[in-house]
């Protein structure tokens, strides 16, 4: 091989392909070889390092995992420090030392080439349980992290290939859903070992150094092209705050949630130290998680061909102070903090970013709130657990509205719902309703996408029901940007079968017996601009397909049309330029 | 431009009473037609397409065969026995968003369903892609009362005003399709049926569709999409279809037309366009065939067959000497439950186009020069460097003999597309075209491993097809990279899907789902088989096909209980189910689990989710000649052409190595490597470490050294 085919610069893409591969073939593997339903609803990432702990690959099924990972990592490498062998396999969850949260549980093995340590093979997935005392593994009523599952520090489940099964028996002691578990820790195990063959592989093929140099070329390329949509945003401070509704039965009120971001040159910093401190309950974010969610609220803000690696999270620095909201130390509880924090924690960054680049922010899309139930199904003797989650409306960007009900920041998108018929043969729960809502998303020249309205009916007694999430009032629904309005808040109540109307209280359990009636009224998104801005044909097709009704049509875009979808140009111009005259009739 | 390939040797005319079979696939850019005569070689034909109107071009290329064999059109088509058709009219469509406009009537309360763009926004973090537009617009999405429960029991009767009311709406909208898709109605079809039965009463003129007719299988999200894509292509492939009738009876033809199925069998036309959906990819349907049966003849049963044009890559696989079918696939985001031939698509071809990013990293595609402008070589006006740039700098591609001869290659436009990317990479430009080799070929190495491993295959163990104007020349690259170490380039790389149509037959599937209808005893599946084996089997006498000729094939989707993903077991047909087969598929399922997913699971138990049956007849007869007819002669292809030789890119730098004719060499020639091997339409590159030797059937076979073997690349 010649020196120029061999050059970093000709093999650096040949060698990042073959890992986004490797991390794909990883991902395909659990995939496939999972019995519980939450990795089959991509619930999950997979991730390669380098030796000394650099991101270079990943799957991000699930980004609110793979953000997640590298701080895992870090700490199973201090862990490990000179006693790393091949064959071993680390395990790791614990909250308070790099872990997002107790579910999701992450697993790294070690791969040696020639008797050196050249890789980290990595998987982190939302395991079915991990202990603690909850309904569907959240337990709403825990004061702190003492209840909320079994702690591991990083610890071997096998070493130098060799099974661990005193560590296993203690792990699996611990939990209700053992023998699932069990087949998934084997599941996402396997993962790590196609990842570990396929590195040795890579190596083999292009030579170690010359593949190590051609990784060092694509994270560097990575850097540049971040410093790049870094230097090209004004310098300066910018601040935000947003809060949520609550934090469960132990901390009934606002807990918030602040950013400075500072950008300088080609370097911007995340500073949340001015966060409220931590709160009773399971609501706090871990650090790991404040990261994974800070990560995907700049992402979505710059080039999105630029993926995520140790180059490309170069220029970003983090800082957390320990004892907040956004950095809970033992023994907050922090078992929420992938849904609620997490919109907290993308929102002020889109918030700040938003007046340092207006035109690449998000406007606020819509937060989860949702209610779960589980248990055995009597119509079939099986169990079942089920999230009928009507997802919300995404938020709007300069130049792009939102997508209608297409859920949380957490997942961007990419979560993927259970189909109704599914779901009532495989639990007892009917859906009723689930159809988009008109007049929920903000308005704006780009308008939010829609949210959703959700009827479900129980179908049997005593169903044991958790409530999570919020965005419940003006303060928390999803905001709107460079004049663009907020999209309606989340709304939940019960009919009973007798009748009666119960309100649904965010982050709280309740039960359900046969023929109550669940109502869930999901956000739209925030709207982007000025909706006196958006052109009348625009709003005249909301109007037609039902996502705006024309009465909302006259009083928030000033455009005058039929349900139908006719404009009448000539009202229309006198509404809006009275509106320009006097201010905007909001 | 010419309307017929290069020179060639002329065709022998047809003998007295000699009947053939005309194969018609309509591309993008290219109808190839393809003539089967008994005793000799296929013979293809290239035309231009038409895209506006499909069906010229379809006359332009009958028209020039009749030419060659010196016959009128309509004295050509009064010796055709079957016409077979590939058409991507309704893909087309599709893509391009320009199918009719479309209804939906669903249940009261889920009209939403169908509209969810979960899981479609492929890319997480960009903010400024919109939400896709939807085949069906939302004013046109009408809920009706009536709802069946989980069990298929109606608990709430079909509110027929309401159906009177939508197909009131529907009239005034002008709607030229409508799609009627229930909850559960995969179990209990009546609800569906009679909505059905009040819009076509209602709606004369409107083509009507309904989920259970199409595909009677568990999710309605997927059926829901199923059927709307079904309204949406329907009406314009029964336009198409019905002009192609006319022209053909025009011209005296009154024989069978059969139009080719993305499931990789063909429909008659009669009954192609209620299942419109079915025909997706009708185009590539056709390689996937002729690929296995040019393996088969070398007695090679497990394959990976690319295919690599201009804009596209194609990758799928033959197992056992069949290619798989897929289920719950989807076309321009376009969720489809019924099946298809396993064939996965990236955006590869010679059009990709070499950038760096912002970071000054090197990268092929996702965007391409297309056919307009195309690479900047073809001196269209594109500047930007492609693929077939750097082929044609690297030496590979000879400028005088590229794409059939309908497009001179300019070496100069290419090496002046390179030099500010060899610039910005600190690399000379025959070096960049090499890394832009390097780039494009990992990816599609890449997406070949992914195939394999999907599929629980290790790629090393497959011999590669190589197909496509530009799949010879990566193909050793390729096959390298994966351990891969016989390619086979069949001669007429180009026409393969054509040819491969010839080689389908008639077929319907259908599917029940079973999995929490019923406890499915051995009695309910064996009535549910018997049920939907009655269905397929009149659907095909239907369409003219002797009970005799109709073989069925049962297949069942087994899994674990709890799991989601199901295996497909194919279980006996010459005897009903009993406690015997369900123990035999069980072990199948275990076996294929472990093959795939590298584990059983001990003790737990399996269920069924799904039954499918597969109907098959080889209803098109073959191309015939009269009994007592002298054997026919063909004429002697052989022609000796002189060795050339060209400078090209091997081994990190640029060597002068010999080109030889595909069409001069003759069986037993071994050509080593580092060489060229000049098809009419493309080139095959011969590595070092490779050798290339024309086998007795036709094809070009590359063999690795035993020194290249196992040192994959």
């Amino acid at each position: 091989m010649t020196s120029a085919e061999s050059s970093p610069v000709v093999l650096a893409p040949i060698v990042d392909s073959r890992l986004q591969a490797i991390a794909t073939q990883m991902a395909e593997t659990m995939l496939r070889t999972s019995r519980s339903g939450i990795f089959q609803s991509l619930d999950f990432a997979t991730g390669i390092f380098t030796a000394d702990g650099r991101w270079i690959a990943l799957k991000d099924y699930a980004p609110v995992l793979s953000g997640a990972i590298p701080p895992a990592l870090d700490t199973i490498r201090a862990r490990a420090g000179d006693e790393v062998r091949p064959g071993d396999v680390y395990v790791f969850n614990d909250s308070f030392t790099g872990n997002n949260h107790l579910p999701d549980v992450t697993i790294a093995k070690p791969v040696f080439a020639d008797g050196e340590l050249r890789f980290w093979s990595v998987t982190k997935g939302h395991q079915v349980d991990m202990g603690g005392s909850g309904t569907l593994g959240y337990n709403i009523h825990g004061l702190d992290s003492t209840t909320e599952g079994v702690r591991l520090p990083p610890v071997r489940l096998y070493r130098e290939g060799v099974i661990q099964q005193d560590l296993w028996d203690v792990i699996l002691a611990n939990l209700k859903l053992s023998e699932l578990v069990e087949s998934d820790l084997h599941c996402q195990i396997g993962a790590v070992n196609v990842g570990e063959q396929e590195l040795l592989h890579l190596l083999d093929t292009y030579g170690t150094d010359e593949t190590l140099a051609a990784i060092d070329h694509v994270l560097e390329s990575a850097r540049r092209h971040m410093a790049a949509e870094i230097a090209a945003m004004p310098d300066g401070v910018y601040r935000a705050e947003r809060h949520i509704d609550d934090g469960g039965p132990h901390h009934r009120a606002p807990a918030t949630y602040r950013i400075e971001v500072v950008i300088a040159g080609e370097e911007i910093t995340f500073d949340f130290s001015g966060s409220d401190p931590q709160i009773p309950g399971f609501a706090n974010s871990t650090r790991a998680n404040t990261i994974s969610a800070s990560l995907i609220g700049l992402f979505a803000t710059i080039d999105p061909d630029l993926r995520m690696n140790s180059g490309s999270i170069a220029p970003l620095t983090i800082i957390t102070e320990p004892g907040t909201i956004t950095h809970a130390v033992e023994p907050g509880g922090t078992i929420l903090c992938t849904v609620t924090s997490t919109e907290a924690v993308s929102e002020c960054i889109w918030l700040a970013l938003a007046q340092a680049v207006p035109a690449r922010a998000n406007a606020g899309w819509s937060r989860a709130f949702a209610l779960g139930t589980g248990g055995i199904n009597e119509l079939t003797g099986r169990p079942f657990a089920v999230f009928p989650a009507a997802a919300g409306g995404g938020g709007a960007t300069e130049g792009c509205d939102g997508w209608h009900s297409i859920g949380n920041p957490g997942f961007m998108g990419g979560g993927v719902g259970v189909d109704v018929e599914i779901i009532e043969i495989t639990t007892p729960v009917t859906i009723l309703e689930n159809v988009f809502e008109a007049d929920s998303a903000g308005s704006g020249t780009w308008r939010g996408g829609t949210g959703s309205l959700m009827r479900w009916r129980a179908e049997q007694d005593d169903l044991a029901v958790i409530v999570l999430g919020g965005g419940t009032d003006d303060t928390t629904a999803p905001f709107g940007l460079a004049g663009g309005g907020r999209g309606r808040p989340n709304r939940s109540h019960i009919e009973r079968a007798d009748g009666t109307v119960e309100p649904v209280i965010g982050n709280s359990t309740l039960d359900l017996h046969r023929g109550d009636i669940v109502e869930v009224q999901t956000s739209g998104g925030g709207g982007f601009g000025d909706p006196l801005e958006r052109a009348p044909e625009a709003v005249a097709a909301d109007v037609l397909a039902g996502f705006l009704t024309p009465e909302r049509a006259v009083a928030d875009y000033g455009v005058v049309v039929s349900p139908g979808g006719i404009v009448d140009p000539a009202a229309t111009d006198a509404l809006r330029g009275a509106s320009h005259a006097g201010g905007p009739p909001r | 431009m010419s309307t017929a390939v290069a020179p060639r040797p002329a065709t022998l005319p047809l003998r007295p009473g000699e009947r053939v079979r005309l194969a018609v696939d309509t591309g993008g850019t290219f109808t190839d037609l393809v003539v089967e005569r008994v005793g000799l070689r296929e013979r293809s034909y290239k035309v231009p397409s038409t895209p506006s109107e499909p069906s010229e071009a379809f006359f332009v290329g009958l028209g020039a065969i009749a030419e060659d064999l010196g016959l009128t059109t309509s004295e050509l088509l009064g010796r055709v026995d079957a016409i077979v058709h590939g058409t991507t009219i309704t893909t087309n469509a599709l893509l391009t968003h320009t199918g009719a406009v479309t209804a939906l009537v669903t249940t009261k309360g889920l009209t939403d369903t169908f509209l969810r763009p979960q899981g479609r926004r492929v890319r997480r973090f960009d903010s400024k892609t919109a939400e896709p537009a939807y085949l069906v617009p939302r004013h046109l999405v009408i809920g009706v009362g009536g709802r069946l429960d989980r069990t298929g029991t109606e608990i709430e009767p079909l509110d027929e005003a309401d159906l009177l009311a939508a197909a009131a709406r529907l009239r005034d909208a002008g709607v030229e399709a409508v799609a009627v898709s229930l909850i559960f109605s995969f179990i209990n079809p009546a609800q569906e049926i009679r909505a059905q039965e009040i819009l076509e009463r209602e709606l004369p003129g409107v083509f009507v569709t309904r989920s259970s007719a199409i595909v009677r299988e568990m999710r309605l999200f997927q059926r829901t999409s199923t059927a709307a894509s079904n309204a949406y292509v329907g009406p314009v492939l029964h336009r198409y279809l019905d002009l192609l009738q006319r022209r053909l009876s025009d011209e005296g033809y009154a024989g069978p037309v059969h139009i080719m199925q993305s499931n990789g069998g063909v429909i008659t036309l009669a009954a192609a366009a209620a299942l419109a959906v079915n025909s997706l990819l009708s185009g590539p349907a056709g390689g996937p065939p002729a690929s296995t049966e040019v393996g088969q003849a070398l007695g090679l049963d497990d394959l990976v067959m690319i295919d690599m044009g201009g804009t596209s890559f194609e990758v799928s696989l033959a197992l056992g000497g069949r290619v798989p079918l897929r289920r719950g696939g989807s076309l321009a985001g376009n969720p489809l439950i019924t099946p298809m031939l396993d064939i996965e698509t990236m955006g590869a071809g010679g059009g990709s186009i070499a950038s760096v990013t912002p970071g000054n990293l090197l990268q092929v595609g996702p965007a391409s020069a297309g056919a307009e402008p195309g690479p900047a070589c073809y001196g269209r006006g594109g500047s930007l460097p492609t693929v077939t740039d750097a082929s044609l700098v690297l030496g590979y591609v000879d400028p005088d003999n590229f794409g059939d001869g309908y497009v001179d290659l300019d070496p100069a436009l290419a090496e002046k597309s390179l030099a500010s990317l060899a610039a910005t990479l600190g690399l000379d430009v025959p070096q960049t075209a090499a890394a832009i080799h390097g780039a494009v070929n990992a990816g599609m190495a890449d997406s070949i491993r992914l195939a394999a491993v999907r599929r629980g295959v290790d790629a090393r163990s497959l011999s590669l097809v190589a197909g496509g104007g530009a799949g010879p020349i990566h193909a050793a690259a390729l096959a390298t990279a994966l351990g891969i170490s016989l390619i086979v380039v069949p001669l007429d790389a180009s026409v393969l899907c054509a040819r491969g149509m010839l080689l389908s037959e008639l077929s319907r599937h259908a599917v029940r789902t079973v999995f929490g209808v019923d406890a499915a005893s051995t009695d309910v599946l064996e009535d549910g088989y018997r049920e939907v084996e009655a269905d397929l089997t009149s659907h095909l006498v239907a369409e003219g096909v002797p009970l005799d000729d109709i073989r069925l094939e049962r297949v069942v989707d087994l899994r674990y209980v709890g799991q989601i993903h199901e295996i497909e077991v194919v279980l006996p047909t010459d005897r009903p189910i009993d406690a015997a087969v369900e123990a035999g598929a069980r072990d199948r399922f275990e076996e294929l689990h472990l093959r795939y997913y590298g584990h059983v699971l001990d003790g737990v138990p399996v269920e069924p989710v799904n039954i499918r049956v597969r109907a098959w007849a080889g209803s098109t007869k073959r191309a015939q000649v009269p009994e007592g007819s002298p054997p026919a002669l063909e004429a002697d292809e052989v022609t000796s052409t002189p060795v050339r030789q060209r400078s090209a890119w091997f081994g990190g730098g640029f060597e002068t190595v010999a080109v030889h004719d595909a069409r001069s060499l003759a069986v037993g020639t071994e050509v080593p490597g580092p060489a060229l091997v000049e098809l009419s339409t493309s080139t095959v590159v011969v590595p070092p470490g490779w050798s290339l030797s024309p086998a007795p059937s036709g094809p070009l076979l590359l063999r690795a050294d035993d020194a290249t073997r196992g040192t994959s690349r």
